[in-house]
């Protein structure tokens, strides 16, 4: 069984149904892939999932317990994370700042819920502010960590989400095209940081429009177009599948 | 490669030209003199790493950000300090980084919205729907609710229906699906064929050097290296290592 | 039955005027992205502005209205918008709420200096000679048929000119992106201004409307926006055909329950007969709660024009301490009747503070703090004087109470829904607890003394030293708290509450606590006040100075609660220091200056359109060349006390004393600068003249005996004084430096006439000398 599922997740805005019964496998340890043309319904997925919206059908299943009618803020403490792809930082903080609000959050509701290790610290458990220190180096922003977010590049605010959600020491994360607005180097130390983070067991479901990224990292791919799973399979699997081809991938 | 090389005795006046300009966020500088022309007719792509600068030399091209330095010359003509809105009335066109779209407006509202350069919103819907079929059935919703993809397409759409001299267009591709940033570098190749001016930023060198007359590496708020895509090509590994 | 025929024909013609009233308001939000709080006083000054114009100088109805609806309110719109909204953009919505909350209080102000109460204005409805027409069995006044007829018509052509044509489209994209417009080609400045102007004339509109419904007094007038706000909350701020409805359940209502409770009714102890009045904020409540759950929006990325900087503890620490040393020095030197502006001032104070967390740290908006002051003071007042002073802390805990769970349901709103909430809130609580005879027995209450046993703190001094110190230990606690977890976490939700969401955070619990936070300072201020409370103290719009004061001296941080509530509590101080003679400074204008004062408060609002922080940052920016230099930070405390001592010992008089303060403070960033050593020795001997000849000419000017009766001349001589040489020290040091206002080149200037369109670029390479044939190839 896998860490999360979603059986049947659908929902309905006005006529129009941007999700319809979507199943989903998000396993730990890899990285697990959801593609898609645009207005696919991928961000919508994630917002079913993690509880901004309300599913109008189907359910959420998060280590084996349905978690659909929990608030949003219960599920983050049963271990979701989550980024976002139109930038949700606190603009006003300086790196180090947005990081460090997110890793005290958890500490204040860890103990009412059971809290996984951090797993870029190999488990050890660190104070605080090392943690901190430690998630703002592994995503490359030493360098701006004092600078305010709301200043900083679209790239590497996104790099600041990510350690932000890391921050509460997820296990499953959602990541909603975090590649979007990184150059090409640092798309490569993103693809390396995913795969090292599911080594070490965390499950992560990836956005991305970025093919040959998806296609590094990713061990299953799901496609979704107009709401459904249009396929699912290995990289290799989806490449050479023409449903895919001509719903999304193109030609190239 | 810029056709006008062989052009006898009159030097070239590009359509769009900076020069010297130096920009600044409150006490920050960003622009140390970036220098950069966009000949008529010509697709240049203006790449860089993050944080390189390259938004900010198109907000000051297109007059949403004034210079602390230099000059913004539009065919030959300074119009430095201009307003935005006079320099959009008058074809230069701009499609902004991640938010071009009106969120609270349906989309054929901001379609409306776009008839401001002289265009009937008749002839302004036809290209918008004829390019994305996907925008004629979201018509009626509110476009702050439409996914990433569909809001890029939109705002895409006003560049390209509204008759444009000059185009800016900054991270375009930028989370738009594959199959649709080919589709959209086609219709920059086709429409700087009928002789308008394109300044495209991208960050993803690879697709936009397909269609690129010339192009020119930012770095730290400085233009480094411009050349043709082949050459720049080369450069461009070696510059992003380096920056 | 024929009651209630009679009072819904009665009820649907007072809904119309609602509805154009609140279809203004609606619209207005819509096109501008501003709440006009001052939408009825707009209407307020344009019935006067009719009266005057018609029955004050004889102009017929028709050319009167015309002038005032499409000429005169327009244009106020228009300058409204151009001198106070247009410094806003990118201003939070606190702002934005206290903008236009302190024009309202300005206007009203404005109309009782222009139009003194007291005096009989009726304005004649229309068509009053013309017999009503008969509708079942009741007489209806033609002026009643028109109000509904205006009223249908004016929605629907509002609903078309938004949704169907370009402006209007354009009107609500200037909301959404300005700069997106302008890159569209729209022109932002010139619609703003439009939309102000229709948004005025719609006021103009519903206040002559309903002039002659009501007796035409600037209050009423202008309250009649809580009405307008209600059916605006039903609509959501969006739908008119919604807002419409509310207006019909309003104007309906309230006609049932005047009609149908009479003023002796009562229930238990309760007075029934003040739902009346309290019906349109219980409908605002009622409407707000049962919006559908504001969703998690993702705002995007907002710059936030306003940045604080959050000070040391320690600092904190230092102030609290300077604080209370100042306060006490100053009172010593003062009469005892300005003693009591002292204790206000710091009352007042106190108040602001408790708005720093709510609004300077979490961006909330409240409207409601006096209010919850008041109920501090009350229930000190009920748990009595013999229990003191378990009594201060019974009132904190219970207004603490009160407002977490007051501002529970409208929790899940933010920005301008709060705001509206609190307001109606604060309204109840006048309407149906204020003014009820059991809580505020003559309408007032005696808050008693602060003390332990015996000792009570009962001279006016005691009373100052006790707020001071409140105040400095308020103070230190909320710094500490915002240097920490929850000073983050704030900020966070600030910035982005659905990311907070994602990371585990409860939002509602951390609001809930930040608005108990808030209440139990307010109710502390009310409880250790010591002041008797009347029930006019307590009025709805009496919380709206607090929140203006305390967001333009600087909300964000609690120096600027300091400045704010003080210069609100000092206010009166310029009642005294001018009221006898004002006139003969004044004679010119024949405006007596106290009165200017009622029209203050909203100037204060006017000012944040240039400076959306507030005064205490920018006051900080101006000193802080005094914080590089140690010799001055030490050697400007050492001035001012030597100076206090020989005031003190009355070897100068007390104008000599605030003379040389104000020339001290005003030379204080130049002389910093001198002292670090940063000026070349010629610069600095300059200035040094200048500061020694300022100081030679406070002591030697006979401030005392400048004007033989006038305090108000040697008021303004030795602030000018102190401007005057602290300009010229600060020309010296070249710390003053205006920014300069350059205006932009139009294209047409350049030669750039019409489109550059495609054949234009052409053209102009032709010009550039390439042939026809090289340009046909490409
Ligand atoms: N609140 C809403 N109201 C109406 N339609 C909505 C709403 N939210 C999303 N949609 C629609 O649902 C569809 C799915 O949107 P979603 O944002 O999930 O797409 P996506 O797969 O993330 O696309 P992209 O790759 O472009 O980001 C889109 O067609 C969008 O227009
Ligand atoms: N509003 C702002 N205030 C302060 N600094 C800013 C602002 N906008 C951008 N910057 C800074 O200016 C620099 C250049 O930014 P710019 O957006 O031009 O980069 P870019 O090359 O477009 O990068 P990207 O590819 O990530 O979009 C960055 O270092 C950024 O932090
Ligand atoms: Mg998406
Ligand atoms: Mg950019």
């Amino acid at each position: 069984m896998a860490l999360l599922e979603t059986r049947g997740l659908s929902v309905r805005f006005g006529g129009h149904l941007a999700v319809s019964s979507v199943d989903l496998d998000v396993e730990s340890g890899v990285v697990t892939g959801l593609i898609g043309p645009n207005g696919a319904g991928k961000t919508t997925t994630f917002n079913l999932i993690c509880g901004v919206l309300g599913a109008t059908g189907g359910r959420v299943i998060f280590d084996g317990r349905p978690i659909g009618s929990l608030s949003t803020h219960y599920r983050a403490r049963l271990g979701i994370g989550r980024t976002f792809q139109r930038l949700e930082v606190f603009g006003s903080m300086t790196v180090r700042e947005n990081v460090l609000v997110g890793a005290e959050i958890r500490q204040a509701w860890a103990r009412f819920s059971h809290v996984s290790p951090q797993l870029l610290a190999d488990g050890e458990e660190l104070p605080l502010g090392e943690e901190v220190e430690l998630l703002v180096e592994r995503l490359g922003l030493a360098a701006v960590a004092d600078v305010r977010v709301g200043e900083l590049p679209t790239g590497q605010a996104r790099l600041v989400e990510i350690a932000r959600a890391l921050a509460i020491r997820p296990r499953v994360l959602l990541l909603d095209e975090p590649a979007s607005g990184l150059d090409d180097t640092e798309t490569g130390h993103l693809g390396e940081l995913m795969q090292q983070l599911a080594a070490s067991g965390l499950a992560i479901l990836l956005v991305e429009h970025d093919v040959p990224l998806v296609m590094k990292v990713c061990a299953q791919v799901n496609v979704l177009d107009f709401g459904q799973v249009i396929a699912r399979g290995t990289p290799s699997e989806i490449q050479a599948n023409e449903v895919v081809q001509a719903a999304y991938l193109g030609g190239s | 490669m810029n056709p006008s090389i062989d052009a006898p005795v009159v030097e070239e006046i590009p359509l769009l030209s900076l020069r010297g300009v130096r920009a600044a966020y409150g006490n920050i500088d960003v622009l140390h003199g970036v220098d950069l022309d966009v000949p008529k007719g010509t697709v240049v792509a203006l790449l860089g790493p993050n944080g390189a600068g390259k938004s900010t030399t198109l907000k000051v091209a297109c007059g949403l950000m004034a210079a602390k330095a230099g000059k913004v010359l539009v065919a030959g003509r300074d119009v430095t300090g201009v307003r935005a809105e006079e320099l959009a009335r008058r074809g230069l066109v701009t499609i902004p980084e991640g938010k071009g779209v009106f969120p609270n407006l349906t989309v054929r509202e901001n379609l409306i919205v776009a008839t401001y350069g002289g265009q009937k919103l008749a002839d302004i819907e036809e290209v918008a729907y004829g390019r994305f079929p996907r925008l004629k059935e979201r018509r009626q919703q509110v476009a702050g609710t439409m996914s990433g993809g569909e809001q890029q397409m939109l705002a895409m759409a006003r560049g390209l229906a509204s008759n444009p001299a000059i185009l800016l267009l900054d991270e375009l591709s930028m989370g738009l699906a594959p199959l649709v940033v080919e589709e959209l570098y086609g219709v920059v190749a086709q429409i700087a064929q009928s002789g308008i001016s394109i300044l495209v930023i991208e960050q993803f060198a690879r697709t936009v050097l397909g269609v690129a007359d010339i192009a020119a590496i930012m770095l730290n708020g400085r233009v480094r290296a411009i050349g043709s895509p082949d050459e720049i090509e080369e450069e461009l590994s070696s510059a992003y290592l380096g920056g | 039955m024929d009651q209630f025929l009679q009072l819904t024909i009665t009820g649907i013609p007072l809904a119309a005027v609602y509805a154009i009233s609140a279809t203004g308001l609606v619209v207005t939000y819509t096109i501008s992205g501003i709440f006009n709080f001052a939408h009825g006083a707009i209407g307020m000054l344009a019935a006067f502005a009719y009266w005057q114009i018609h029955v004050g100088w004889g102009l017929p109805a028709l050319p009167s209205l015309i002038l005032v609806i499409f000429v005169i309110a327009p244009l106020f719109g228009a300058l409204v918008e151009r001198v106070l909204i247009r410094g806003l953009e990118g201003a939070s919505e606190v702002v934005n709420v206290v903008v236009t909350t302190s024009l309202m209080i300005g206007l009203l102000g404005l109309a009782n200096l222009v139009w003194p109460p007291g005096v009989n204005r009726n304005v004649v409805q229309f068509f009053s000679d013309v017999k009503g027409v008969n509708i079942l069995g009741v007489t209806v006044a033609i002026h009643r048929l028109i109000m509904v007829a205006v009223a249908v018509l004016v929605v629907g052509l509002l609903w078309l000119l938004l949704n169907r044509t370009r402006i209007g489209v354009t009107m609500r994209a200037v909301v959404d992106d300005r700069s997106l417009l302008q890159l569209n080609g729209g022109r932002p400045a010139r619609v703003s201004m439009f939309s102000w102007a229709l948004g005025s004339s719609l006021a103009a509109l519903a206040g002559i409307l309903i002039a002659p419904t009501l007796n035409l007094q600037p209050i009423t007038l202008t309250l009649m926006v809580v009405t307008a706000y209600a059916a605006a909350a039903v609509g959501r701020l969006r739908s008119l055909p919604l807002t419409f409805l509310g207006a019909l359940i309003l104007g309906l209502g309230e006609s049932y329950l005047k009609g149908y409770i009479d003023t002796s009714d009562k229930l238990g102890s309760f007075q029934l007969d003040k739902l009346g009045s309290a019906f349109s904020p219980i409908v605002l409540l009622i409407a707000i709660i049962f919006l559908p759950q504001a969703r998690l929006r993702s705002v995007g990325q907002q710059r936030q024009r306003e940045h604080w900087k959050v000070p040391s503890v320690e600092s904190a620490v230092l102030g609290a301490v300077s604080l209370v040393v100042v306060v006490v020095a100053v009172a010593l030197l003062l009469a005892p009747t300005y003693q009591l502006l002292l204790v206000d001032a710091l009352f007042f104070a106190l108040v602001a503070l408790s708005l720093v967390p709510l609004t300077g740290y979490a961006g909330q908006i409240s409207l409601a703090q006096v209010t919850f002051a008041g109920v501090g003071g009350i229930v000190a007042s009920m748990v009595g004087a013999q229990l003191q002073p378990l009594g201060v802390v019974v009132a904190v805990a219970v207004t603490g109470l009160f407002g977490g769970l007051a501002a529970l349901p409208a929790l899940r709103l933010q920005g301008i829904y709060l705001a509206l909430a609190t307001a109606a809130l604060a309204m109840l609580m006048y309407e149906l607890v204020f003014l009820q005879d059991s809580v505020m027995p003559a309408n007032n209450r005696q808050v008693p003394p602060v003390g332990v046993g015996d000792m009570k703190v009962s001279s006016t001094l005691g009373q100052i030293v006790l707020l001071a110190v409140a105040f400095g230990l308020c103070s230190i606690g909320l710094v500490f708290l915002r240097r920490g977890r929850w000073g983050r976490r704030l900020a966070a939700m600030k910035d982005s509450p659905v990311a907070c969401a994602t990371l585990g955070l409860s939002l509602t619990s951390t609001k809930v606590a930040t608005f108990a936070v808030s209440a139990g300072i307010a109710g502390l201020a009310g409880a250790v006040s010591g002041k008797t409370l009347t029930t006019d103290q307590l009025r709805f719009e009496a919380n709206f100075p607090v929140t203006t004061f305390a967001v333009v001296g600087g909300v964000g941080v609690v120096s600027g609660a300091l400045i704010g509530g003080s210069m609100l509590g000092v206010l009166p101080v310029m009642n005294k220091v001018f009221a006898t003679n004002a006139v003969g400074l004044f004679k010119f204008f024949e405006i007596p200056v106290s009165k200017l004062n009622a029209v203050l408060p909203g100037l204060m609002g006017v000012s944040l359109g240039r400076n959306p922080t507030g005064l205490s940052p920018m006051l900080s920016q101006r000193f802080e060349p005094v914080r590089r230099s140690p010799v001055a930070a030490i050697g400007f405390p050492v001035a001012v006390a030597v100076a206090w001592f020989l005031a003190y010992r009355d070897v100068i008089d007390g104008w000599t004393f605030l003379a040389l303060l104000a020339l001290v403070l005003a030379v204080l960033p130049a002389m910093a600068v001198v002292l670090a050593g940063e000026l070349g020795l010629q610069r600095s001997l300059v200035i040094g003249g200048i500061v020694v000849a300022g100081l030679a000419g406070a002591f030697a000017l006979p401030w005392a005996t400048l004007s033989d009766t006038s305090n108000a001349v040697r008021f303004c001589a030795f602030v000018g004084y102190g401007v005057l040489v602290g300009v010229a020290a600060g020309g010296v040091a070249g710390l003053l430096q205006a920014p300069e206002d350059e205006r932009p080149p139009s294209p047409d200037m350049l030669g750039i006439t019409s489109p550059l369109n495609r054949s234009d670029a052409l053209e102009a390479e032709r010009g550039l000398g390439f042939s026809e044939e090289e340009l046909l190839v490409r």
